[in-house]
């Protein structure tokens, strides 16, 4: 007897239930996503397709919670990093991303997708956030940057995250930062204290200014795209990134090149710099 | 300022001057200031030692300055569709040029010491206003793989034509003889 089920959520998101076996005398459910599901439906169809009786299900459990499994033995990263991930997760539309194998499955971190991890020992950390294209919606919170100090790459590119939390100043580890291709307004000035970033890549957002301090310490920043946004302005502080080989502006709304003054010592190492498609007279 | 940079690209704004000074560009080796509205060249020349690539297309400069036999290692050329009526004869001192692109512009003599420039590989000169022969220097030019300098006014029965290699060779009899077409 041919069964599907419907109205599900699974923490109060909508996901479907997918029924695997149905037998006369029990049914087993294999949902896809781990968590918990509320509001479930039973169908039961009769033999040309028309729904004969519906049974309403109550709120059931699939898998281990993800605190169980972020405390599993077989993790092999401090529990810290596991819930920064998992509050990454939900927070940012984890049911909706185009790949999330693996993820809180109780195996090595290092096969969840997109993830990568450091450290000789038997625990290890994560150094490696890269999923690209992947469907990610919504804000870039502290805990990523607090709970994950050893964070070195985070690949975010054509997503459709909308912000950047200031706390990415606490991303120490922090050396090559990818956002292109996403929905952001502003970059928060505290980009300035990572001192070992040497990869920025904010091209295709809707930034309407870059601005740093005069604090700022991208004393091994090499590469920075900031083309193909809105920017009307740059603050005179990029003059003083003087590890920078690569600088691209082109199409952006700007008017005034870069506030370049008589003074030595300016983008030292610049090699390559594009203005084009600008605003610039 | 910027004495790492070799490539500056200010294509594609509404510029109407850039003047060179102020900047340390000693390692500049690509200049693109296409689509712009300038009308001059951006000068001194003497700042760009190493400059390889320089392009100015797009723009509405009226001549090349005398001084770009300073540019010694240029070896291309972008200047097509501007107001170019003038072609110095320091041109010639530029022996590494292997492209030259100056279609589209008002030039009124054929710039016969281009066939000095023995490298030359690509030269533009179409749809130019161009009068009166071909100079013979051109037949000096054995490098040459593409040549257009069709859409202008120029004689066309040059004898010493004939004894043209190559790319010219081809021009002229596409262009000129027509008979080894007209044979094919």
């Amino acid at each position: 007897m041919p069964t599907i089920v419907s109205g599900c959520t699974i923490d109060d998101a909508n996901a479907e239930v997918r029924i695997s076996q149905g037998t006369a005398t029990g049914i087993t459910l294999e949902p896809t996503v781990l968590g918990v599901y509320s509001g479930c439906q039973l169908h039961i169809l009769d033999h040309i397709g028309l729904t004969s009786n519906i049974i309403n299900l109550p709120t059931f459990v699939y898998g281990d919670s993800i605190d169980d499994v972020c405390a599993h033995p077989d993790i092999n990263i401090p529990l810290a990093e596991c819930q920064a991930l998992a509050t990454f997760y939900t927070d940012m539309d984890g049911v909706n991303w185009t790949y999330d194998t693996n993820w809180f499955t109780e195996v090595d971190v290092d096969s969840w997708y997109g993830i990568s991890l450091t450290g000789a020992g038997v625990t290890k950390y994560v150094n490696g956030i890269s999923m690209p294209s992947n469907n990610i919606a919504g804000d870039i919170l502290d805990y990523l940057f607090l709970d994950i100090p050893n964070l070195a790459t985070l690949d975010l590119r054509n997503n459709s995250i909308t912000t950047l939390t200031s706390d990415i100043e606490f991303a120490s580890a922090l050396k090559t930062l990818i956002l292109s291709q996403n929905d952001l307004l502003n970059i928060p000035v505290e980009i300035g204290n990572l001192s070992q970033l040497d990869y920025l890549d904010l091209a295709y957002n809707g930034l309407t200014s870059f601005n740093l301090d005069a604090s700022q310490q991208l004393d091994q920043l090499d590469v920075l795209y900031l083309n193909n946004n809105v920017l009307t302005s740059v603050s005179s502080e990029i003059l003083n990134l003087n590890e920078l080989d690569i600088l691209t502006l082109n199409n952006n709304q700007l008017t005034t090149a870069l506030p370049l003054t008589a003074n030595t010592g300016q983008l030292v190492q610049l090699d390559s710099l594009n203005l084009a498609y600008n605003l610039l007279s | 300022m910027l004495p790492d940079l070799d490539t500056l690209i200010l294509s594609d704004n509404s510029i109407s001057t850039l003047t060179l000074t102020g900047a340390n560009l000693s390692n500049l080796y690509t200049l693109n200031v296409k689509n712009n509205n300038l009308t001059t060249f951006p000068q001194p020349f003497g700042n760009l030692p190493l400059v390889s690539v320089i392009d100015v297309s797009d723009n509405d400069i009226t001549s090349i300055p005398a001084s770009i036999n300073l540019l010694t290692t240029l070896k291309q050329l972008f200047a097509s569709r501007n107001d170019i009526a003038f072609i110095p004869t320091g041109l010639a001192d530029l022996v590494g040029l292997t492209r030259i692109y100056l279609n589209d512009n008002l030039i009124t003599n054929f710039p016969s010491q281009i066939g000095n420039i023995t490298a030359l590989q690509v030269l533009y000169l179409y749809n130019n206003q161009m009068t009166g022969a071909v100079p013979t220097t051109l037949t000096n030019l054995t490098a040459l793989t593409s040549i257009y300098i069709n859409s202008n006014k120029l004689n066309r029965t040059n004898a010493h034509l004939a004894e043209m290699q190559g790319a010219l060779l081809s021009w002229y009899n596409s262009r000129v003889g027509g008979k080894s077409r007209a044979n094919q």
